[in-house]
């Protein structure tokens, strides 16, 4: 016969296998937050880095426009006191002027040919330039030109030189700025710098952090999965103030009550299989005494089979509680109806008269009409019976038994009276657990098994009522349960 | 059928490749025609005329006239003898080439003319025999009151820079041996009006070319900046070059830097700075004012 093992089988999943601490999932979860802190922060720099200097270039184009301009202007009105720009009238003009800054200075009449030149080397004097800056600016048209590249600014501006309405020449404007570029070299090194120790400042941050994240995640993974595979007892270290604290706490809670549960279980399974044990037990018992007594008399054998009857009845009684006790806790459950409270306890009390007659007591019934309950039959059934065999069972010879309901602001109230001993105050709050039973040789020879109550607990419960036990002191016994009354009219399906 | 196809394709990719030669050079006997950029466009034109370059059919001179007037085939550029101007007839003697241009050639005057004047003379004065062209229009020369010859020498199309010129520069060094500073000439590319301090320290702090001669100054100095004003050359150091003791005293050092600079017309006096602040005691050296000549 298989095995039944009390604890689940330990299976090792394939992510489990793994190292301990480095799990599959964690190190991805990790991965991805590290690489959203990085992405976000390089796409950052980079603006960072680009933008500002973009911002300073253009800015420095649009002075290096103005600036030029207006030199070349200046130079332009200068000459335009000329009629017609010849090398000699210009140079003259241009020697006053005397212009500072690194540039390059050419002056062409209107045909393009170079009436002044500053140049030492390659001087164009005398020449046509064939230069396209200087034509459009002989066109009429104002030209700039500026780019930054290998460490300065290059510059080129070229005017109309405008005398009496018409065009007398041009004048062309070249510079040549390194340190503006420098400076903004320095700016471009700086911000590389500070964009470089920021990058690995996050870096090392966004690591830290998302280790941490992720760390505390993969804890609380591997409880869930130690929990599964059955260590109930473990628990998670509750780290920090925020929501995955919260998921610890969580977590703990639920795993004791996991814990809880399963001890309940095993609780019940071992006191199952004891009380299942004894009449067994008897019978076994029963059974060698007939067998190993050579000639048994007849009578004394009749007496033992019938004792075995007996036994094998409280099994078949036992086995049926049990039944509806793992029915009630796998839920499984009957359909509701409204149903009438009265013609539930009418019915008990007849099928009880056997049991009553036998032991001495009477059964009284005091039902309302009006008692309407949203429960199933089966279900209401066993509450009242079994309330109301308890009743009779411990009760003492010419005693009675009451079995009232009525309906009392909005709820059903049944109350089972019976002259009993009475229970005392301290077995009062155990009284529903099951297997509970508070005179353990006499309820054995009633045949009970303390399984009674809890079913009428927790059937009670399910159709939202509450029931309880009272006990005033004197003897006597009082059951007391109540349930919503159901709104509908009666034999209306639920 | 689908192989055919693609055989066919790729016979025609074959066919268009070798379609495109390459452009003709002067050992093919091709010549030079030159036409000018859509240079009226826009600002960012990089040239004014550009060479295409063409294989003549036969005599070269009327197939360059031709040309001239004709769009080029290539993108951007314009026929140098624009709407009706053309050559009616022209004649080479000692080497001048008379071209005899239609009417329409009147009705150019300033930059156009000038375009197509050069166009025509750097293309024709480039043919064998032909070293001056002369314009004439209805049997006179045009312009009348200007130039109407044109040698290729005439124009230039050089771009107008300043071009950094080989400029000797003085510098001192250290002599162990005579145990004194010794000058030494470098040349240094300057632009025209460009200042050369910084380029003066530049040199100064890479060291000498002698190698019997050592840098006076600490290896690895850095120049912070430099700038000029009213005959004072402010000279900015990083702190480490303060801190760090020379190698033959803070006053070579200092001399050496001195000398170096003064040598320079615009430079009268040395004010040293330490990272934009008044420099330090540097050893024996008070710096706090100008330092001249010594």
């Amino acid at each position: 016969m298989k095995d039944v093992t009390l604890t689940a089988e330990t299976t090792q999943t394939p992510e489990a296998r793994q190292k301990p601490g480095r799990f599959f999932l964690a190190g991805r979860y990790q991965l991805k937050i590290a690489l959203s802190y990085i992405a976000i922060i390089i796409a950052m720099l980079v603006l960072f880095n680009s933008y500002p200097i973009l911002i300073s270039q253009s800015l420095i184009f649009r002075a290096k426009e103005n600036s030029l301009s207006t030199r070349a202007g200046l130079i332009a009105s200068s000459l335009a006191s000329l009629d017609i720009l010849t090398a000699k009238d210009a140079g003259q003009i241009m020697g006053i002027l005397n212009d500072q800054g690194v540039s390059r200075i050419v002056v062409t009449d209107a045909d393009g040919l170079a009436v002044y030149d500053n140049a030492v080397t390659e001087n164009t004097q005398g020449r046509y330039v064939l230069r396209p800056e200087i034509f459009r600016a002989l066109a009429g048209a104002d030209v700039f030109v500026s780019a930054y590249a290998e460490g300065a600014f290059e510059s080129r501006a070229a005017v109309p030189v405008m005398g009496r309405g018409r065009v007398l020449g041009a004048v062309y404007l070249y510079e040549y700025d390194a340190e503006q570029a420098r400076i903004l070299q320095a700016l471009q090194d700086n911000m590389t710098s500070i964009s470089v120790v920021l990058a690995s400042l996050v870096l090392v941050l966004s690591i830290v952090l998302s280790r941490a994240l992720a760390r505390r995640l993969s804890d609380l993974l591997r409880g869930i999965r130690l929990v599964r595979a059955g260590q109930y007892s473990h628990r998670v270290t509750r780290r920090g103030r925020d929501e995955l604290a919260s998921l610890a706490d969580e977590f703990n809670e639920l795993t004791g009550r996991l814990q809880k549960t399963e001890a309940a279980r095993r609780r019940f399974v071992a006191d199952a299989s004891h009380e299942l044990k004894t009449p067994l037990a008897s019978i076994r018992l029963l059974a060698d005494s007939i067998l190993q007594t050579e000639n048994i008399d007849t009578s004394i054998m009749r007496e033992f089979v019938t004792d075995i009857g007996d036994e094998s009845d409280r099994l078949t009684r036992l086995t049926e509680k049990l039944l509806a006790l793992t029915r009630l806790d796998a839920e499984v459950f009957e359909p509701t109806a409204t149903l009438d409270l009265k013609k539930v306890i009418v019915l008990a009390a007849h099928r009880l008269k056997p049991l009553a007659k036998q032991a001495g007591v009477s059964v009284e019934v005091s039902a309302d009409d009006g008692c309407l309950v949203e429960a199933g039959a089966d279900g209401l059934y066993q509450i009242v019976f079994n309330l109301m065999e308890n009743a009779v069972k411990y009760n003492r010879p010419e005693g009675t038994v009451r079995a009232l309901s009525f309906v009392r602001d909005g709820r059903v109230t049944l109350i089972v009276d019976n002259t009993g001993p009475g229970i005392a105050e301290e077995d009062l709050p155990r009284v529903f657990e099951r297997f509970y039973r508070v005179d353990k040789a006499r309820s054995r020879e009633a045949g009970g098994a303390g399984l009674g109550l809890s079913i009428v607990k927790d059937t009670v419960e399910r159709y939202g009522g509450d029931v309880r036990l009272e006990s005033p002191p004197g003897g006597s016994t009082r059951a007391v349960a109540s349930f919503p009354l159901s709104p509908k009219r009666q034999g209306g399906p639920a | 059928m689908k192989r055919l196809v693609c055989l066919l394709c790729a016979l025609c990719l074959l066919a268009g490749c070798a379609g495109s030669d390459p452009a003709p050079s002067p050992a093919d006997g091709a010549v030079a025609v030159y036409y000018p950029t859509d240079w009226a466009a826009s600002d960012a034109q990089e040239s004014l005329v550009e060479p295409v370059w063409l294989v003549p059919g036969g005599d070269p001179i009327p197939f360059c006239l031709a040309k001239l007037t004709e769009t080029p085939a290539a993108e951007g550029l314009r026929p140098a003898f624009p709407a009706g101007v053309r050559a009616l007839s022209h004649t080479l003697s000692d080497g001048v080439l008379t071209l005899n241009m239609s009417a329409e050639f009147l009705a150019l005057t300033g930059g156009p003319l000038t375009v197509t004047e050069a166009c025509a003379a750097l293309t024709l004065c480039a043919l064998p025999g032909v070293s001056e062209v002369a314009f004439q229009a209805e049997g006179v020369p045009y312009p009348a009151a200007g130039k109407s010859r044109f040698t290729a020498a005439d124009f230039t199309g050089e771009t107008l820079v300043l071009v950094p010129v080989e400029t000797p520069v003085i510098l001192y060094f250290f002599n162990e041996d005579t145990e004194a500073l010794t000058p030494e000439t470098h040349l240094i590319a300057i632009r025209e009006n460009e200042h050369a301090e910084r380029y003066v320290l530049e040199v100064l702090f890479k060291g000498p070319n002698d190698t019997s001669l050592s840098s006076a100054l600490p290896e690895g100095t850095r120049l912070l900046g430099v700038s000029l004003e009213a005959g004072v050359c402010y000279v900015n150091l990083p702190a480490t070059f303060y801190a760090t003791p020379p190698p033959f005293g803070h006053a070579t050092a200092i001399k050496a830097i001195t000398n170096s600079l003064t040598l320079l017309a615009e430079v009268d006096a040395v004010q040293f700075l330490q990272e934009g602040d008044p420099a330090p005691q540097y050893g024996d050296q008070n710096l706090e004012t100008p330092v001249g000549a010594n």
